[in-house]
């Protein structure tokens, strides 16, 4: 289970803007979350509830916004279906993930004095 | 004001972050990263289930390959088993005691980068904790990832785990010296299983204990050493330096 680092690590950055912003508090925190980043997201919202008590970020809003998985061609960039193999049914090119293994914080909003 | 997000409030600031949560490790990756290009050495992160046969695949790479100078340090929960066995094999290595901590981050590899000694190593491998979960997402500064799975495992793996087994640059069937007891185990299906979670995937089958298979190992580590970056030279920037930021 390393939701508990994941969530100590967004805990640092959200931190960071705190202090750059001289906010007072945290009101919501944006998080965008692929399917495939290896970390879940209920597991995670469970870590965040102990990484951030008794800090500025206590009473945030953690808001998960789930990515779903997309491969696309390496060649021709068409978005694939995967089947038995992670090929481009057109081309015959490798697949990449375009979309699905972020783990990123997006946004966060502050409440400054 | 907005009753939804607070906009228009001139106490609410809304900031564009766009970063990786995981990006004070990534920096801390880089770091090390420069830290085994600048030596010339190749960083291997071997990662695989407690069991798989990571530390006995590194005893008999030494084995396979006695001139290469090899090194390395094992993650694990509690005890010095793995770096005990390893340097009684002729490899100089180090433990990470994680405690509770199921994976290693680029912090922990970067503390043991300061007790490496003067002659860089050719290739250093980081024998992660063993778990197909946690240790892939971190980066923690390595040329490839290595996964090892053993024969004993099942077929099924990288369609359970598929976060890990699309990390790995090379799968290592180990153990392979069980598969005439294995009839069940078809080093094929494990293929295409790896097949639907990986665009590229690469699987040798090795025995430590018969040595099949560690030829095309080792010939996989020259083959990856050889094709490293250049050495910088001093003032390239890439040096191990200590910023403010560590």
């Amino acid at each position: 289970m390393h939701e508990y680092s994941v969530a100590s690590s967004l805990l640092d950055l959200v931190e960071e803007h705190v202090r750059a912003h001289a906010a007072s508090r945290v009101l919501r925190i944006h998080v965008r979350i692929g399917e495939q980043s290896g970390v879940e997201p209920e597991l995670l919202r469970s870590a965040w509830e102990l990484a951030c008590e008794r800090s500025s970020a206590a009473e945030a809003e953690l808001e998960l916004h789930a990515v779903p998985v997309r491969w696309e061609c390496r060649a021709c960039e068409k978005t694939l279906v995967p089947t038995i193999a992670l090929r481009c049914q057109d081309c015959g090119g490798a697949a990449h993930l375009a979309a699905g293994s972020e783990l990123f914080l997006d946004r966060i909003e502050l409440e400054v004095a | 004001m907005c009753d939804v997000c607070g906009c228009g409030d001139p106490k609410v600031v809304s900031v564009d972050v766009h970063e990786r949560i995981l990006s004070q490790n990534d920096r801390t990756a880089a770091h090390n990263r420069a830290h085994f290009e600048t030596r010339g050495t190749f960083a291997v992160n071997l990662m695989g289930s407690p069991g798989s046969g990571k530390t006995a695949l590194l005893e008999a790479t030494r084995r396979a390959a006695p001139d290469l100078h090899i090194g390395a340090v094992s993650g694990d929960l509690a005890t010095e088993h793995d770096a005990t066995r390893l340097q009684a094999a002729g490899i100089p290595s180090w433990t990470i005691t994680t405690g509770t901590a199921c994976h290693l981050d680029a912090g922990m590899v970067h503390h043991v980068l300061h007790g490496l000694p003067e002659r860089p190593f050719d290739v250093f491998f980081i024998e992660n904790v063993g778990n197909l979960v946690c240790p892939a997402i971190y980066d923690l500064g390595q040329a490839r990832n290595v996964v090892a799975l053993s024969t004993t495992e099942g077929v099924d793996k990288p369609l359970k785990y598929p976060v890990m087994f699309r990390a790995a640059d090379l799968v290592l069937l180990t153990k392979s010296d069980l598969l005439p007891h294995l009839p069940e185990i078809d080093p094929e299906r494990i293929r295409e299983a790896l097949a639907r979670v990986v665009p590229d995937p690469r699987l040798l089958i090795v025995s430590a204990r018969t040595g099949e298979g560690l030829d095309a190992w080792v010939a996989w580590l020259r083959e990856v050493h050889a094709k490293r970056p250049e050495p910088a030279g001093a003032g390239s920037g890439a040096e191990h330096r200590h910023a403010g930021t560590q």
